[in-house]
């Protein structure tokens, strides 16, 4: 594949709602930031990586989009809206796409109408389903707040979602359709992903405990991540981008990590490189046990023992918007390597490793890579219905 | 606008199958297609003959419908399900789903983990890995109004990529539950629409060059709310072009060259 690169970003999550802010959290394994919800299907009390922040209401004109999660993506957005009018400037407005990955759009204003109308008998008279809701309204947003009149679409393939955004968005820029894509994830939490997670027994009763043998679950997240892809050939570079199905079950991964390591293998295939090449992995893991075990294995057999860390224990799993918050991650380690020498993203759990597993070498806090020449990172995403994505970004210097 | 942006792509349709209550086969949609009738409401489900019953069972409707032509179309074409890449796009996904669980929700009851494994937008295309054991590449999106265009724009997308894969593409919508079939203009009927497509021309099969409408373009007649059902109609009537413009900008498809007709299933010329 193509190389393309990967020139601004903006982000928001748990952490914070600035580059800074998120930065300074995640190379510190900061896991605080986490606050207790107490769940509306079964009364339990999780943890949820909820942006405590106040977000902004939208601009003039977007009253029609305003719900949680577009105004998620809006902070998201200003970080790169400098970045959005110079492409503007220099391209045509219809030559720039956006393609953003979210599982459940702003499907929390669906919640609360829903409420309300079985109360009422009416619905609320801010409501708007297909601006607010409806999953292509968060592509469509994006694109109205930045003057552009590209292809605007959603993917949706709920936790693999905004990873595969890197893939259609690098297919629109290789095929000629585009000239700039706008690209990442966005999610808000809403009743309908904390309660379903519950459902199958895969919420966390603590904070998430990546690979560790004391493991019970996952923590639910929120944010935004928007990245600009063009085809500059800048030091941050998207290379390769594989996807793949398990074939195996709606909700379960299959558990040698067939599919899993089907997807590193295509990534790593469209990015001309070898296992040798990738220098770190920022895994999937959730902390549940099916997805850390199967994706132990998948790295072991394929991969073999280089660093590798799961961030989710810091924001919670951002579902559709984590593929691209954890590029996010790994694009903010490569920026801020310096001579060589790169901060690596610390694995956040227990310490306590589950021996029944393949031996991980999982990063601690201060771990730096030293390395001459380009740097590989890959980022794993999977999701329901044995949907796989792997992403690779590389820093070329 | 610039020139630079009227892009356009060749793919070649083998094939093109659908579904809907009342509408079973490809005969029953090219009748309704060239006569533009109203479509009146059935009561139907989707056979479904490939998958096995208790995974039936547990697939909701719009993954029935999904699964029901992208088995048929690959079956006439004589595609083996597992070799082919997938693009899936729905504007309004699993709402039906969606609509059940907002109930128990709003009464504080547990969910059905079944219910909500269902209610992901890309739900259709896991039913379709597991019973095609296709491991390949699987894509689903929605974009308002253009999620065909859109999806057909990546479909194109794969061909250029990786010309020897055929690919799959699945367009779908439900009838909107209540409260937001009010909110928002419903599909008029629940339907599948399912066409393979291959890079470059094929025996049997129809070129299709697709990209940017040039500015100024007049707009085709509009027949149907659903813009893949005046997609179809085009097909089917055999006009040379077909265009879709809307306020995101225009999307035109048009025939370059049609081969000989030779193919199992054939795209009817009148």
């Amino acid at each position: 594949m193509q190389r393309f690169s990967l020139t601004a970003l903006g982000m928001v999550n748990a952490l914070g709602t600035n580059l800074s802010d998120i930065s300074a959290g995640v190379f510190n394994a900061d896991t605080t930031r986490l606050s207790p919800l107490v769940l509306r299907t079964t009364g339990s009390t999780v943890s949820v990586g909820r942006v405590p922040d106040p977000l902004p209401d939208l601009p003039a004109g977007f009253e029609a989009f305003q719900c949680r999660n577009h105004r998620l993506a809006y902070v998201a957005f200003r970080q790169i809206a400098d970045e959005v009018t110079v492409l503007r400037d220099t391209f045509s407005p219809d030559r720039i796409g956006v393609v953003i990955g979210s599982s459940t759009s702003g499907l929390d204003v669906s919640e609360e109408a829903f409420f309300h109308w079985q109360a009422t008998g009416t619905l609320p008279g801010y409501y708007r389903y297909d601006t607010q809701h409806e999953m292509g309204s968060i592509a469509q947003f994006i694109a109205h707040l930045g003057g552009l009149h590209g292809p605007a679409y959603t993917v949706s393939t709920a936790c693999s979602a905004s990873a595969k955004a890197f893939a259609s968005a690098q297919s629109l820029l290789a095929s000629g359709f585009c000239d700039a894509v706008v690209t990442g994830g966005v999610d808000a939490l809403c009743e309908l992903t904390l309660n379903g997670f519950e459902a199958l027994s895969s919420l966390s009763r603590t904070i998430s405990k990546p690979m560790s043998k004391n493991r019970d679950g996952l923590n639910i997240g929120e944010g935004a991540a928007l990245f600009i892809l063009t085809r500059d050939q800048g030091p941050m570079q998207l290379c390769g981008v594989g996807e793949s199905c398990d074939a195996y079950h709606m909700s379960a991964p299959q558990p040698e990590g067939i599919g899993a390591e089907a997807a590193m293998r295509h990534a790593l295939q469209e990015a001309h490189l070898q296992p040798a090449d990738i220098h770190y992995l920022n895994l999937h893991g959730t902390g549940t046990l099916l997805n850390d075990a199967m994706e132990a294995k998948a790295i072991r057999r394929f991969l073999g023992h280089l660093p590798c860390s799961s961030t989710k224990p810091t924001i919670g799993h951002c579902l559709g918007a984590a593929g691209a918050m954890e590029i996010g991650f790994c694009w903010l380690a490569l920026q801020q390597g310096r001579n060589g020498l790169y901060p690596l993203l610390p694995h956040a759990w227990d310490g306590e490793p589950d021996e029944t597993l393949p031996e991980l070498h999982l990063v601690s806090r201060g771990d730096t890579l030293e390395q001459r020449g380009p740097v590989y990172f890959m980022s794993n995403s999977f999701a329901f219905g044995g949907n796989n994505c792997a992403v690779i970004i590389g820093r070329f210097v | 606008m610039s020139s630079s942006s009227h892009i356009m792509t060749t793919a070649s349709l083998q094939c093109w199958t659908a579904w809907a209550p009342g509408l079973p086969d490809r005969a029953s949609w090219e009748q309704w297609l060239r006569h533009v009738t109203l479509h009146l409401p059935h009561h139907d489900t989707p056979a479904c003959a490939h998958i096995p019953p208790l995974l039936r069972r547990r697939c909701s409707f719009l993954a029935r419908m999904v699964l029901d032509v992208a088995f048929r179309v690959c079956e006439e074409t004589q595609t083996p399900p597992h070799q082919v890449h997938t693009i899936y796009c729905s504007r309004h996904g699993e709402m039906q789903t969606l609509r059940t669980l907002f109930d128990d929700l709003a009464a504080a009851s547990p969910l059905s983990p079944t219910c909500f494994g269902n209610a992901v937008h890309h739900t259709p295309t896991g039913y379709w890995s597991i019973t095609a054991q296709n491991p390949l590449i699987s894509r689903t999106i929605s974009g308002g109004e253009q999620s065909f265009a859109y999806g057909y724009l990546e479909a194109s997308c794969l061909l250029s990529q990786y010309p020897e894969q055929p690919v799959l593409l699945v367009v779908a919508d439900e009838i909107l539950p209540e409260p937001f079939a009010t909110a928002q203009h419903s599909p008029p009927l629940s339907y599948a629409v399912a066409l393979l497509l291959r890079a470059g021309g094929n025996e049997g099969s129809i070129s299709l060059q697709f990209g940017r409408s040039a500015p100024g373009t007049t707009k085709a007649p509009v027949y149907y709310s659903e813009p893949v059902h005046d997609f179809l109609h085009w097909l089917v009537c055999d006009q040379e072009r077909a265009q879709f413009i809307t306020s995101a900008g225009g999307w035109q498809w048009q025939r370059c060259n049609i081969l000989p007709s030779s193919s199992s299933c054939p795209i009817r010329r009148r």
